[in-house]
């Protein structure tokens, strides 16, 4: 135990002082070799890169090595230090599980490696890759020879191998096998070039089902199944599906395949792993014909159906309709555009647009597209949501083919009903919220504009409001005037004297040619008039009175004097008519006007 | 006598004037509703605010411009003239609709409370049907009054005089302060993306807060080119006067 101890503790020292000395003047080699010089594509080969030096190997880089032609997992690296007759020396194994991709001779290597001081290279090795593996002595009971891809192999299958471009074809991928198998995983997925691809299934874990090939019972695992639709004419070419695993080894010398004959035993001491790879499989794509096409395809190809449902039939202008369209099929849905919704009399909003996708009963891809567009009614009438019509590729009648619904005519009503008369609409939460998603359109062309001016800024308000007092201002004084008139006879005759000695007067003008008339007119305007301004009976008033009451009003003594003149001439020639003239009487006329004229203003 | 009959000489001139402006106006607005429908929205708003220009205020006119440029990607002048809309016609549907939406895409949040209530009811009202009803309590009066001239007043008349008058008194009484605050109050909508608001009118001021376009802010001074506003919330910050647009 002490001898142990001191001779681990020498080794860690020594190793410690190789580490620090580096690799300078270090010895190096550099081995290559593969456990296998044959193999199938199935088989792994392990091939080990050994580097040992006396020196430290902390710093070595990777080794330079073209493997192209294989499937690489690894490295994985290990390093030991050895303890011999008392030297150091150091060993960097890196173990690398190949695959051959394709069958034929390759060469590995040489491998390169470049250290401080030199470069090691190590020796080519020559590797055969077989289609089949080595066949290997089964079990004692059985006593038959094996390869591996006889026990364990991807089978691929296309439903059929000439489709139009478009069209759906399906493959899957399974795993057969026929032994327990551990650490299952994918090492090579195909990309589909060429292929607008739906995955349908993809395992989890393998779920096996016996199945008989070609007499023997395998364990049949469904790897993979998805739905391509070719996008190119031409031959395209599906990828291999690559699968990883490791199968058990037997107990006993060369029991590989002995194991296989101890199906379904739950453990084993050794595994070795194998990739298996599906054959590739070749589509041949006819393009779509030129024949036929409807002028509204745009690349579908399946069977597709579609229909459409609007509700209500009967709405007020304002009020939404939803169109609901269903398009359903087993090809590419998606390609089909959304219908083009442009109905007269309608303003028509984004549909929604939703995709459901599953299988169809024979287990391809179908989907459903549905789409729901909310159509406001802008104006009353009779209004008609077109036919909406899908155009396909049918590939099982080799033609082209339309779906279509049936038009729908909508009666729109005037918006200004009561809300209480608005029919049910089957609307939800979802379709509510989806009309404010854009704000609301504009408003409607009009014949007049600027209603919305301000009423204050507007003269004729303002002018219309200062009428108004003044009218009532005026209404009341001709409302007192009037009340004046009716209840005070003085003012009521003042009021009245202008008028009746205008009216006075004119007779005393239509008496000009009549001497004794006219001047009976003229003496009875003014002594009325003045009777009137006074409050005076007229037949009372002499030319005494007259002079004496104008005195007392006030009136100036010119006026009085000119009026008590006029009163006389006009006595004088009541008495005396044939002494004066027309024109004289005129002359009289005019200056009874005015003295009536004068008296007005002097008594106002 | 003369004086009342110049004004009605000028009014009857402004008038005509305006009958001018709303033809020319008709027209833009027909275009940019034919231009709008097109999906050209940019040319729409030119249409638009070439008709605004004539001088014509119309809620239809200002609401479309608003949606114009909403399309056209200008949010805060979309606000502007939703919010110059609501002067005109405080409970149209469509512009409270859009103008909803508007905030709702907008950075800043307006306060949720804005408009309603009380202060909801004391806006609800355009000042135009304020005035039409003064108007009306004003000629009711003007009516009953006449009436008393010719007919002997009864209990009845009295009880309609006096109503009227308390009625004329109150609608000229809230007339008078919403029209003093339609003349008062400034307010104003961001139309840059961002504006940096400062502690006072000069670009080397302390920032004090930042505003983004849409947002509606109270302009309380004007100096040097800067405007010093308020947001709804109470802070207070100088802005370029170029990065916001009276309402």
């Amino acid at each position: 135990m002490k001898g142990s101890n001191c001779r681990r503790i020498r080794l860690i020292v020594v190793a410690t002082l190789v580490a620090l000395g580096g690799s300078v003047g270090a010895q190096s080699e550099f081995h290559a070799v593969v456990d296998r010089a044959r193999a199938s594509q199935s088989e792994a080969i392990r091939l080990t890169l050994t580097l040992t030096s006396t020196g430290s190997l902390s710093h070595v880089p990777s080794p330079q090595l073209d493997l192209t032609e294989f499937d690489v997992f690894g490295p994985s690296i290990s390093t030991v230090t050895n303890l011999i007759n008392g030297r150091i020396s150091f060993a960097r194994e890196l173990v690398y599980t190949l695959y051959g991709r394709k069958v034929g001779r390759f060469r590995i290597g040489p491998a390169r490696i470049e250290l401080a001081d030199t470069t090691l290279v190590t020796a080519a090795i020559d590797i055969e890759i077989v289609r089949r593996g080595r066949q290997v002595r089964g079990s004692a009971a059985r006593g038959a020879q094996q390869t591996v891809e006889e026990v364990i192999f991807v089978r691929a299958v296309a439903e059929r191998d000439t489709v139009y471009m478009g069209q759906q074809v399906v493959v899957r991928f399974d795993l057969c096998y026929r032994f327990n198998l551990r650490d299952v995983g994918f090492a090579e997925i195909p990309t589909f070039t060429g292929f607008w691809v739906k995955e349908l299934f993809v395992a989890q874990r393998l779920a096996p089902q016996r199945e008989v090939i070609d007499g023997v019972v395998f364990n049949v695992a469904p790897l993979r199944r998805v739905a391509l639709f070719p996008t190119r004419a031409g031959t395209l070419s599906i990828e291999p599906l690559a699968v990883k695993c490791s199968v058990p080894q037997g107990r006993s010398r060369g029991s590989l395949f002995d194991a296989l004959s101890r199906l379904d035993e739950p453990l084993f001491g050794r595994s070795q792993s194998v990739m298996v790879r599906s054959e590739p499989l070749v589509i041949e794509v006819l393009p779509l014909p030129d024949r036929g096409r409807p002028a509204g395809f745009a690349g579908a190809v399946g069977r597709f159906s579609v229909v459409a449902e609007a509700q209500p039939l009967q709405v007020r202008v304002g009020d939404p309709v939803t169109l609901r369209i269903e398009i359903e099929g087993d090809g590419n849905v998606q390609s089909i555009p959304d219908p083009d919704m442009a109905p007269g009399g309608f303003e028509v909003y984004s549909p929604t647009v939703e995709l459901e996708e599953g299988q169809s009963p024979t287990g391809g891809y179908a989907a459903r597209k549905k789409l729901e567009y909310i159509l406001i009614p802008e104006q009353r009438g009779g209004w008609r949501i077109p036919a909406v019509s899908v155009a396909y590729f049918d590939p099982e009648a080799g033609q082209y083919r339309t779906s279509s619904t049936a038009p729908f005519d909508i009666l729109v009503e005037p918006g200004d009903q009561q809300a209480d008369s608005a029919p049910v609409y089957d609307l939800t939460r979802r379709e509510i919220e989806q009309l404010g998603r854009d704000i609301r359109h504009i408003k409607p062309d009009a014949t007049t504009l600027g209603a919305g001016r301000p009423l204050y800024r507007d003269g004729l308000y303002w002018v219309m409001h200062g009428l108004l007092p003044l009218a009532y201002v005026g209404l009341l004084a001709y409302q007192r005037h009037r009340r004046r008139l009716e209840g005070d006879e003085a003012y009521a005759r003042r009021r009245r004297a202008r008028g009746e000695a205008s009216k006075r007067l004119s007779a005393a003008r239509e008496r000009l040619d009549d001497g004794d008339g006219f001047h009976a007119a003229l003496q009875d305007a003014v002594v009325v008039y003045i009777a009137d301004q006074l409050n005076r009976s007229a037949p009372g008033l002499t030319r005494d009175t007259c002079r004496r009451l104008l005195s007392g009003w006030g009136v100036g003594a010119n006026l009085v004097d000119g009026i008590d003149g006029l009163l006389e001439r006009c006595e004088f020639g009541r008495f005396a008519p044939a002494d004066s003239g027309v024109a004289e009487r005129q002359a009289l006329l005019a200056e009874g006007e005015e003295l009536v004229e004068s008296l007005r203003e002097a008594l106002s | 006598m003369r004086g009342v009959l110049i004004l009605l000489l000028l009014t009857l001139a402004t008038t005509g004037e305006d009958a001018r402006a709303q033809t020319v106006a008709v027209g833009l607005y027909g275009e940019g509703n034919a231009l709008y429908r097109g999906g050209e929205f940019a040319a729409a708003r030119q249409r638009y605010l070439a008709a605004v220009k004539t001088g014509v205020r119309d809620v239809r006119l200002f609401y479309n411009l608003g949606n114009a440029c909403f399309k056209s990607e200008r949010l805060g002048e979309a606000v502007l003239w939703y919010e110059r809309s609501l002067r005109l016609e405080p409970r149209d549907e469509d512009v409270l609709a859009n103008l909803r939406f508007a905030r709702r895409v907008k950075r800043d949040q307006d306060p949720e409370d804005e408009g309603e209530g009380i202060y909801g009811l004391y806006l609800w009202p355009t000042l135009n049907e304020l005035f039409a009803a003064t108007s009306l309590g004003f000629i009711g009066l003007f009516i009953t009054a006449c009436w008393r001239l010719w007919r002997r007043p009864g209990m009845a008349a009295r009880v309609v005089l006096v109503g009227l008058s308390v009625w004329v008194l109150g609608a000229g009484v809230f007339t008078g302060a919403r029209l003093q605050r339609q003349l008062t109050l400034t307010e104003a909508v961001v139309l840059i993306q961002e504006g940096t608001a400062r502690s006072g009118p000069e670009s080397a001021q302390t920032p004090v807060f930042v505003v983004h376009e849409g947002t509606k802010v109270v302009v309380e001074r004007r100096e040097d080119g800067w405007l010093l506003v308020r947001l709804a919330n109470g802070l207070g910050g100088w802005l370029p006067a170029e990065a916001v647009a009276i309402i």
